[in-house]
């Protein structure tokens, strides 16, 4: 028999040489990188420094503090004398203010959009499939510049504004809406719809386990309506009336007194955007709703399930998680996409930004103001977004 | 169940009867029924669609057919395909156009066939664009008007070109009550002015249907009668009396027709006499917006320089002192607008067509050797990109292709090389980006997962004005680099990142097995990457590349937001020239036309990518 070498045997257990050793080549790959990301950055952010010392800009954020010296006629009150951080935050209400508006507006348009995409009526399938295609081919930009210069700047004068049921004024100067402003008993109204909802989520929570242990239905829909609507009843017969006075707006020769008014910029972005996105959002449900298999649809009607039980208890539990995601990234295009507000001329972040670096000199500064904010608004919408998909996600037991 | 046979058999001598098969199909009544009118609510939507469908379609046609000035985007084709480019030089922008459209007629030949739409849209495009000019010449044109009126202000010499033989008629009408605002050209003073008759024709009907109470005192003077004389001269562009006529309102309608001896600028002198009245001049057939001589200066190069009176220039009638009045008609419209683009896209289009069909023949061809031709194409595609920026950008100092900065690029032009640039550019570090977030290295993993996420969470706006203003503080070297570089470095970085996440996508789609058995093979990290997983991920995210490709190429126009010409900035250059004011939604509406001719044909092709399964070959 021919010897074997034993498994003792010293030599075949030479420790491996530190150049071939893939811990140690592994540590020292990532050593270079270090140096060579932190040489080359260190070079340039050396150069940009001495750049900037030439041009006697070296950035610090002393300027926040100084005063600004420009108007801003869009949202909260601003005027010159305010300081450079007083109208970076006018800034990022004013992009706060689309943002909101424009992500609860663009799902509703985007959820019926793609309903209708789905639609048994061949007309109505098709209107939709016409919408969505022109919006998204087409970019947002250019339909912003059509909205403003060729849709509300050309609306006519004040004078001759048009009159919508409403009354809704529209005219070049903006969109004029009836205000809606809460008395004082409002508080107390609105302590009884929080319980009514307090108690909608009490039932709907011992509605659903009655029907998980006795099979029998539990109609939780209909007992958490009927408490919330019952509690608005009530609420609104304990304070007397609704608690809202109607500001109508009302046009006296050359201004509009009372109302809310929307400028011709904001209305235009706000518009751009959520015919935009609800564009692709439409899509995205449309997608949602298709990936259901139809044998879904059937086994649930098979078992008896009604039309309305179907759509909850089956198609869109299931819709909802395909469609969570995507839709998130829309929501962060929106975000994103509210920067174009500049083209328009409306006050957002970026354009008061942009005044800012103009008028101080403190570009870089500025620039890395900017990114953080944008950067934190993207983060909260994609954590509220994952917050929401981990409540839909198939629970596993 | 076994009954005894008796032997009675029964056989069927008559063939049995021919019946129809069952009716799958739907008449198309029944297709109405079933698609529109299923249920009560489907009839409901369907009526309220269809009268949806009629209000927009008709507004729309009545905008494009009869009111949309369309002048302002067959006037200026070149600004918006390739910008401020020197105009002697365009060929080359043809040229590289070309090299591109040979590259796609070959790889269409090999990898795509001849589909029966695309053969009927290049010959319904082809003959539009030969029938519609013929067409535009047959109708007629348009007269020019000019209301004369005795308290209006003189009206300036008027001047035109003409070619010898040309024939002008001069039509004088009196305006009396019933006389309607004629549909022509106009100058915007007798627009004004007619606004004004108008506007004092409306006042005095509402005072005789309201009379006043208290009568006696402001009864308004009884108009004096009309007793305007017009007194027009024809002169050459030797300001020598050609022709001169007079026309008195009292006349009734006066025309006469004078002939034009020889080529070159002519002028009209318009006088007047008298304290009342008013008169429409029409001049026809005049040709005031001639596309080919719609500019000043393509004027002046064929008829010599525009006359001068008493030292001073004269009103030229073309699009700057004219515009369409009234509502168009359909005739109208195609010889206005439709003949002259067709005439303008003819002979590019062609020769465009001509080099694609010639790029399938080769391609179709090249099949006899498919994989060397497939080879070839390849590096065809690869070298054509060096190629055309060579043609494009030229050389320092030579004869034949002088440097062209690319500050000058702009238009469509731009749009493509930015967006092209974009994916290109991006592609290598994207790939490294995807590597470096999928490894086991950390530093490199975080390094590359915040580059991803930190591009990714904030606008492109904002890293073009970082690229903007970042680039040139980056190294002394930098400093004087121009615009459109800097917005290529943002546009790279931006599109890097999110290339990166798709092509991670297609990383993770590899199952591990793989990498598995090209180590049992005896295969190192570098070569498992670049020999295995690699090309089975980049096959497929194909389809996601071209779609980031389209995300990309609708984006270029935010390049605008920082000061570069292309297709958007060039429209709003357009609208700023003071001719064309107020026309931006011609202008938004055809870009928009382009971007979405554009994009939807992309996503067309990649959805045709994608169900043919080139993107996904390995994934059964």
């Amino acid at each position: 028999m021919a010897q074997r070498p034993s498994t003792f045997d010293i030599k075949a257990h030479q420790p491996v040489p530190l150049w071939r050793d893939i811990r140690v080549l592994q540590i020292v790959a990532q050593i270079v990188f270090v140096i060579i990301v932190v040489v080359v950055g260190a070079k340039l952010f050396n150069n940009m420094m001495t750049a900037l010392a030439d041009a006697n800009l070296l950035p610090n954020f002393d300027f926040l503090a100084r005063t600004a010296g420009f108007e801003i006629s869009e949202g909260p009150e601003f005027d010159r004398s305010e300081t450079f951080g007083r109208a970076f935050q006018v800034g990022v209400i004013n992009t706060l203010r689309v943002v909101g508006a424009g992500l609860a507006l663009a799902t509703v348009l985007g959820v019926i959009m793609g309903i209708a995409r789905l639609s048994s009526n061949w007309l109505v399938r098709n209107i939709a499939l016409v919408y969505i295609e022109i919006m998204r081919n087409t970019p947002l930009l250019v339909q912003l510049f059509f909205l403003y210069l060729g849709v509300f700047l050309a609306l006519p004068r004040l004078r001759e504004a048009i009159q919508l049921p409403g009354p809704i004024f529209l005219s070049r100067r903006g969109l004029v809406l009836p205000a809606i402003i809460p008395t004082e008993a409002f508080p107390i109204w609105f302590l009884y719809i929080v319980v009514g909802f307090v108690v909608a989520g009490f039932f709907w929570y011992i509605r659903t386990k009655y029907q998980e242990q006795t099979g029998h239905p539990g109609r939780r829909m209909t007992y958490a309506v009927v408490s919330i609507i019952g509690f608005t009843l009530l609420g609104t017969a304990v304070v007397g009336g609704f608690p809202f006075e109607v500001g109508l707006p009302e046009i006296s020769g050359l201004r509009v007194v009372g109302g809310t008014k929307l400028s011709p910029e904001y209305a235009a972005l706000l518009t751009g955007l959520v015919l935009y996105t609800g564009a692709f959002i439409a899509e995205v449900v449309r997608a949602g709703i298709q990936a259901i298999p139809f044998g879904q649809i059937e086994a649930a009607r098979a078992l008896g399930l009604t039309y309305g039980q179907t759509l909850q208890l089956v198609v869109l539990p299931q819709a909802l998680r395909i469609i969570i995601p995507p839709l998130g990234n829309q929501y962060l295009n929106l975000a994103k996409n509210s920067s174009l507000g500049i083209a328009v001329g409306y006050a957002d972040l970026f354009q008061v930004s942009n005044t800012i670096a103009n008028q101080s000199g403190q570009s870089v500064p500025v620039i890395a103001m900017v990114m953080a904010t944008y950067l934190t608004i993207s983060l909260t919408i994609s954590a509220v977004m994952n917050w929401i998909n981990g409540l839909v996600r198939i629970k596993e037991r | 169940m076994a009954t005894e046979d008796k032997g009675l058999h029964y056989v069927e001598t008559t063939p049995p009867p021919i019946r129809r098969p069952p009716v799958i199909e739907l008449g198309a009544l029944g297709w109405i029924k079933r698609n529109l009118f299923s249920t009560w609510y489907d009839a409901l939507m369907t009526v309220i669609s269809v009268a949806f469908i009629f209000f927009a379609a008709r507004g729309l046609l009545i905008w494009v057919v009869g009111t949309a000035e369309w002048s302002v985007v067959t006037n200026n084709l070149r600004l918006f395909s390739a910008g401020r480019y020197p105009p002697d030089q365009v060929w080359r922008v043809q040229l590289a156009l070309m090299i591109v459209t040979f590259m796609a007629g070959i790889s269409w030949g090999i990898w795509g066939r001849m589909v029966r739409l695309a053969v009927i849209l290049i010959v319904v495009v082809i003959a539009a664009l030969f029938i519609m000019p013929i067409f535009a010449e047959m109708l007629p044109i348009r007269p020019i008007y000019t209301l004369v009126t005795a308290e209006g202000e003189t009206i300036p010499a008027m001047a035109f070109v003409a070619d010898p033989g040309d024939e002008i008629t001069f039509t004088l009408t009196p305006v009396t009550d019933e006389t309607i605002m004629p549909v022509g050209f106009m100058d915007m003073a007798s627009r004004i002015a007619w606004g004004q008759i108008e506007l004092e024709r409306n006042t005095a009907q509402e005072e005789t249907e309201t009379p006043q109470e208290g009568e006696g005192e402001d009864t308004p003077e009884p108009a004096a009668p009309p007793d305007l004389i017009v007194h027009v001269q024809l002169l050459d562009a030797n300001l020598e009396l050609l022709s001169e006529f007079e026309a008195p309102v009292e006349g009734g309608e006066y025309s006469t027709t004078i002939r034009l001896p020889d080529a070159g600028w002519y002028l009209i002198v318009v006088d007047k006499e008298g304290t009342a009245g008013a008169m429409w001049m029409a001049m026809e057939p005049l040709e005031p917006l001639k596309t080919d001589l719609a500019s000043e200066t393509a004027r002046e190069e064929r008829y010599g320089p525009v006359p001068e009176v008493e030292g001073r220039r004269t009103r030229v009638l073309d699009a700057v002192y004219l515009r369409f009045a009234g509502v168009r008609t359909l005739g109208d419209f195609i010889s206005l607008h439709i003949g002259p683009f067709a005439e303008a896209l003819k002979t590019t289009t062609l020769i465009l067509f001509a080099v694609l069909g010639f790029g399938y023949i080769m391609g179709t061809l090249g099949k006899a050797h498919e994989k060397l031709t497939k080879r070839l194409t390849l590096i065809g595609w690869v070298l054509s990109f060096p190629l055309v920026v060579i043609v494009l950008r030229g050389f320092g100092n030579s004869g034949w292709l002088p440097y062209v900065s690319t500050d000058l690029w702009g238009g469509l032009l731009l749009t493509l090389i930015l967006a092209i640039v974009g994916i290109v550019a991006a592609f290598p570090i994207g790939v490294l980006l995807a590597l470096g977030r999928r490894s086991n290295l950390p530093v490199v993993k975080i390094f590359s997962t915040l580059y991803i996420e930190l591009i990714r969470g904030v606008p492109l706006v904002t890293v073009l004005f970082t690229a903007q203003l970042m680039v040139p503080l980056l190294d002394p070297s930098l400093a004087n680099v121009d615009n459109v570089v800097r917005a290529m470095v943002g546009m790279t970085m931006f599109s890097a990142a999110y290339l990166a996440e798709n092509v991670r996508g297609g990383l993770q789609s590899i199952p591990k097995g793989q990498i598995e058995a090209a180590k049992a093979l005896g295969m190192n990290d570098v070569l498992v990457t670049a020999l295995i997983v690699l090309p089975q991920a980049l096959r497929a995210v194909i389809p996601a590349i071209v779609g980031q490709f389209i995300a990309l190429f609708k984006d270029t126009s935010l390049v605008y937001i920082v000061g570069l010409l292309e297709l958007l900035g060039i429209a709003r250059t357009t609208i700023s020239q003071p001719e064309y004011v107020g026309l931006q939604r011609e202008v938004f509406v055809f870009i928009a036309i382009i971007y979405f001719v554009f994009s939807y044909a992309m996503s067309e092709a990649s959805r045709k990518l994608e169900e043919s399964g080139a993107g996904a070959v390995r994934r059964r």
